[in-house]
């Protein structure tokens, strides 16, 4: 299956090992990426390049070698010589200081930890002993490497004996390619880098799925809940069948705490789903642990179709896990961009089948990101409490107790700044993408900021979820970025941004402050926002505000500003 | 044994393994006469390596023999039992 990456994205493999077939894999696995090699056998020299910026520095770097062919001293450990550890390591520290400068010029760079073949023996019994084991000196060799490049926000290291796993194990090394064109592993093993590297390229272009979508019977647990009811539900209880179920179960609930969202789509009696949910005394997941539920005997697509609008997400940010294969295949023709693995009738794989998925990847995991089932919950229990006949909306809004804060960018939310300007899709005025340092980076510069806004109101707290960029010109401010959480749109968090936009740019005694909307297939509310905001629109989607008047805050927020005078 | 249509066959699955790493433009048609080999070949040197390794898997799978077909004498001769589909599974038949 060929995947999603960003157009126009460059990838440069370097190497001590001919690459090409890699290369090719890449290129057939996502079509979108430019992929070159390195003159391979020369990962120093190459790695050395790419720390000096040329027009041709790659946009991301994919570093996979072998250890004999990064670290001599490796070499000379496998002739079974006793070796000098902390020489060893200095040279691990000289490699790595490659690779940081090399991160420098690069928006990000992967590297592949360093392997050996599993049937390989080494000193048997002694292969672990400090100084004299090779299997010793390679877990100290990858331990160093991780801890050298750990703190770098654009460096991962990425698990190569998955890799190798998924090739088969010792089938994974072919020494006949090795002999004939210095290729080390069978093609499988490319295959399998290939859906690893694309996937960490889509979690840097923010390309991650944030939603998980279950079928209830034979999906997370055993049997039908409606004949049975729930004492009779294979769950727990020492069973086979119960305990892959609670495993699964388990593994789901981990996924909440690194920000994935869980909901239901079932064919069911909701009283008697949700009954068993919440009564059965092994069950994992519970009611509060669900962003939203359909659980009805209604089409599945269609009830997925509503769900994602209620938790205003689109059908790319989602997967949809069925024990049934035809519920699978008419979700995902119903609904383009959502996945729908393959799933095993094996109940007992169910566990390792969620963990091999890519899809959840990520490149950094906030605060905001441990606590988003517990927001989508409270969002849940925000739309069960209906307003009273009668409420305007001003009036409900004003109930809600909408709290915003805004703080410019600084190192304490700058990770977290960084993974909305490059997840927001919908209320994004710019689609500009940047990492974390380019975002840095651009804020220091004389007269740019970024504003941040925090969100809260009585049932709970959302957490950073707007965020701001303004360029000061000669007389005119531009909004070079205006952002903000789907899941807080709709509450006047929109109009206090741009209260705050004014404030900032007529105490820098600017005239005008100016935004330029650009157009993507995704950001259609941001511009219905625009073109009811108050701003003239001048020009071809540019919205201009006069700095001659104040623009009013929402009388139904509370707007702390941690701004600077 | 395998006949030639068998070690045919037993071509073309290898060239869909290869085809699978492949991007487009650079994937082998399945035909008996495609040229694997010399100036007017689609197919360098590693992917002509990788078809007669995936090959002699693919033959070890189906029948359970160990071959060795990647012989380095042979992959510079455009006319030899490389230089098509039809001539490799003569040579994988023959020497079954």
């Amino acid at each position: 299956m060929t995947q999603k990456v960003e157009p126009q994205s460059r990838l440069t493999l370097i190497s001590d090992f001919n690459a090409d077939t890699l290369a090719r894999t890449l290129a057939a696995t996502a079509s979108a990426l430019d992929v070159r090699v390195a003159p391979f056998g020369r990962p120093h020299e190459a790695l050395a390049d790419c720390g000096r910026e040329t027009p041709d520095t790659p946009t991301t770097l994919l570093v996979w070698t072998q250890p004999q062919g990064a670290v001599a001293g490796f070499r000379d450990a496998l002739t079974f010589t006793p070796y000098d550890q902390q020489q060893v390591l200095d040279e691990v520290d000289a490699f790595a200081g490659l690779v940081m400068a090399a991160a420098r010029t690069c928006r990000a760079v992967l590297v592949a930890n360093w392997t050996m073949p599993p049937s390989a023996r080494g000193l048997g019994p002694l292969d672990h002993k400090a100084h004299i084991g090779l299997r010793h000196l390679l877990m100290r060799m990858n331990l160093r490497l991780a801890d050298a490049l750990g703190d770098l926000p654009n460096v991962f290291i990425l698990e190569t004996d998955r890799w190798l796993s998924a090739a088969g194990g010792d089938a994974a090394w072919s020494p006949k390619l090795w002999a004939a064109a210095k290729v080390p592993f069978a093609p499988r093993v490319f295959q399998s880098a290939a859906q690893d590297v694309t996937a960490t390229l889509d979690a840097l272009a923010g390309r991650t799925r944030k939603l998980l979508i279950l079928d209830l019977d034979d999906t997370m647990w055993g049997g039908v809940v409606g004949e049975t009811g729930w004492e009779g539900i294979a769950l727990g209880g020492h069973s086979l069948k119960g305990e892959a179920f609670l495993n699964f179960q388990h593994r789901i609930k981990a996924l909440t705490n690194r920000g994935i969202v869980l909901a239901i789509a079932s064919k069911n009696d909701e009283a008697v789903a949700l009954e068993a949910i919440s009564n059965h005394p092994d069950m994992a997941l519970r009611p509060d642990d669900f962003a939203g539920w359909r659980i009805n005997w209604q089409d599945k697509a269609t009830n997925i179709a509503d769900l994602l609008e209620d938790l205003k997400l689109g059908a790319d940010a989602a997967v949809f896990i069925d024990d049934n294969p035809a519920e699978r295949a008419r979700v995902a023709e119903a609904l383009p961009g959502i996945l729908v693995p393959d799933w095993p009738a094996d109940p007992t794989l169910a566990a390792s089948t969620l963990d091999a998925l890519a899809c959840f990847d990520t490149i950094s995991i906030t605060d905001e990101d441990r606590s988003r089932a517990a927001l989508y919950a409270a969002e849940r229990k925000r739309n069960a409490a209906a307003p009273a006949p009668g409420t305007s909306p001003d009036e409900w809004l004003a109930q809600l107790g909408v709290n915003v804060t805004v703080t410019p960018l600084n190192p304490g939310n700058l990770t977290r700044a960084a993974q909305l300007f490059n997840k927001t899709n919908q209320m994004n005025m710019a689609t500009r993408r940047m990492t974390a340092d380019e975002l840095a980076a651009w804020a220091e510069q004389p007269g740019n900021t970024i504003l941040t806004f925090r969100v809260a109101d009585k049932f709970g707290d959302y957490g950073l979820t707007g965020l701001l960029g303004l360029s000061i010109g000669d007389d005119t401010t531009t909004i070079t970025d205006f952002l903000l959480s789907c899941r807080v749109m709709g509450r006047g968090v929109e109009q206090s941004m741009l209260h705050a936009a004014v404030n900032w740019a007529q105490h820098h005694g600017q005239d005008t402050l100016e935004a330029q909307f650009m157009p993507t297939e995704r950001n259609r509310p941001c511009q219905e926002f625009w073109t009811t905001s108050g701003f003239d629109r001048t020009g071809d989607n540019l919205f201009v505000w006069p700095l001659t008047k104040p623009y009013p805050a929402p009388g139904t927020i509370s707007l702390v500003s941690e701004v600077a005078a | 044994m395998l006949s030639p249509e068998q070690a045919l066959a037993s071509v073309f699955d290898a060239i869909d393994e290869i085809n699978a790493q492949l991007p487009d433009g650079m994937r082998v048609e399945k035909s008996p006469d495609t040229s694997l080999t010399g100036d007017q070949s689609p197919l360098d040197s590693l992917t002509l390596i990788n078809l007669l390794v995936a090959l002699e898997e693919v033959i070890a799978r189906q029948r359970g023999e160990a071959m060795q077909l990647l012989d380095e004498d042979l992959l510079g001769e455009p006319e030899g039992p490389y230089s098509t589909p039809a001539t490799l599974a003569a040579y994988v038949a023959k020497a079954a």
